[in-house]
């Protein structure tokens, strides 16, 4: 039975996902929950995650939903070339470090974007509080800033943490710089414009992953235009 | 070289390392960094880790932080027995979900009650209001609810996702929960009341590791007076 995948590709983890999939040749089905039509919410995604978190896989009936799971989970069980999640102890450990550190900072990129842009352009919400706008944003913008100055060793390796080869934490953070490109351009501008050791990072990922990456984003060129619109209308 | 834990009693994250290493036998040593007195900030640790952060290691020169990557980097090194963090694929799968959602959904507990309790005690930082705390606590509550119906299946095990013996997962989410007791009685009360399942799980976990819990909770008297104090002087 073919691997199933509940996500939508306006998800930064759920992208991270199928880079990893397309890249190694791992059949999959993506079953499309649309963020956007509330779909998670419904009775039919909540009989498989009562939590209506994205993404989820089955894996033939292995129900398992947290998108750094599931990229250890899928490198492991398909044994996929060792530079995805290495055997060694301390390598491992790096990736594994980079992952925690990801949840707490720069998966908050999403929570900024989201309430920015998000809330009004696709679900036609009242704009949050500047306050709560403002946090997400200190913490993106931190976290940016540490990835660049602290997590980034191009004298070592073109990869997070000077890795010579790239893991499954440089696609899951890379899905979430991808995700500004929803924003205004002079906002992505201000966001990297000072970043040359991230943006020759995300050069070298997109181009070591060249199809799989143009399809994971294949939604995002609508997505724009459709955000676009929104903060010009109104 | 013995294995360096930097650290403070007051985070929970480090008292969850130590609680693996004393109930495995791991020769340690603890190198206190005060974070009352702000030690954490400063050059000296941040030499060592740039977030300021605890808790880190230092396996004879291999600098690890992120107590989630830590416990797993541990348990594998060291041997440990299977339970703390298995080799079968799936059962491994199981443990980093929960580990990966400690991080955005349990942790909210640390958020409140630092907010509510820890900030204005020990860093003198003004006492929110309620209206201010009430994101975060909202955050935490929801949490442990979730906790409460779905993470607990003591129909299957005594421990999370209904394990028959703890992971590291069970040490992390459970250390969090000690963060409660700085709060007033009342809302210990609210929160924890109507939870038989997880007041369950926390019984059967201090009843397997009892004397290292209260090793890892030595300093909570004073801290818990120090709180107390702090409240009722206003």
């Amino acid at each position: 039975m073919t691997l199933k995948l509940y996500g939508d590709l306006l998800s930064q983890p759920a992208r991270a996902v199928v880079i990893l999939c397309l890249a190694n040749d791992i059949s999959y089905e993506l079953i499309l929950v649309s963020l956007v039509k509330l779909e998670h919410r419904l009775p039919a995604f909540k009989a498989i995650n009562p939590r209506e978190q994205l993404p989820v896989i089955d894996d033939e009936g292995f129900i398992l939903p947290e998108s750094a799971a599931i990229l250890k989970y899928l490198a492991v069980s398909h044994h996929v070339p060792d530079h995805w999640y290495p055997m060694d102890l301390k390598s491992r450990a790096r990736v594994d470090y980079l992952l925690d550190w990801y949840q707490t900072n720069i998966r908050q990129t999403q929570a900024y974007i989201l309430k920015k842009e998000l809330y009004s352009a696709l679900w036609k919400l009242p704009r949050p509080q500047e306050a709560e706008i403002e946090s997400a944003e200190g913490t993106m913008i931190a976290s940016m800033e540490f990835v660049e100055d602290y997590l980034l060793k191009p004298e070592k390796g073109p990869f997070l943490l000077g890795a010579s080869e790239l893991s499954i934490a440089d696609i899951l953070f890379a899905c979430e710089y991808t995700q500004t490109q929803l924003l205004p351009s002079a906002e992505q501008e201000k966001l990297l414009g000072k970043k040359p050791k991230t943006k020759k990072w995300l050069q070298t990922l997109e181009q070591s992953l060249a199809p799989y990456y143009a399809q994971a984003h294949k939604t995002f060129p609508e997505l724009i235009i459709k955000v676009e619109t929104a903060r010009n209308g109104n | 070289m013995t294995l360096k834990v930097y650290g403070d009693y007051v985070s929970q994250p480090t008292t969850a390392v130590l609680l693996l290493c004393l109930a495995n036998k791991i020769d340690f040593e603890l190198v206190p960094v005060n974070l009352r007195t702000g030690e954490h900030l400063g050059p000296e640790f941040k030499a060592i880790n740039p977030t300021g952060q605890v808790p880190v290691i230092d396996d004879d020169g291999f600098i690890l932080s992120e107590s989630t990557a830590i416990l797993r980097y541990l348990a594998v090194t060291r041997n440990v027995p299977d339970h703390w963090y298995p080799k079968d694929v799936k059962a491994r799968a199981r443990i980093d979900y929960l580990l990966d959602w400690y991080h955005t959904n349990l942790r909210q507990i640390a958020v409140y009650v630092i907010q509510k309790e820890l900030g204005p005690t020990f860093w003198k930082i003004p006492r929110p209001d309620e209206a201010q705390l009430k994101p975060a606590q909202g955050k935490m509550t929801a949490s442990v609810e979730i906790l409460e119906e779905f993470l607990l299946k003591p129909e299957e095990g005594p421990f999370l996702l209904g394990a028959p013996q703890p992971s590291i997962a069970d040490l992390i989410c459970s250390c969090e929960y000690t963060l409660t007791r700085y709060l007033p009685q009342e809302e210990q009360e609210e929160l924890l009341g109507r939870r038989p399942k997880t007041k369950k799980w926390l019984k059967a976990l201090e009843k397997t590791l009892g004397r290292h819990y209260s090793e890892i909770n030595k300093t909570l008297p004073e801290l818990l007076k120090l709180v107390a104090d702090a409240r009722s002087s206003g």
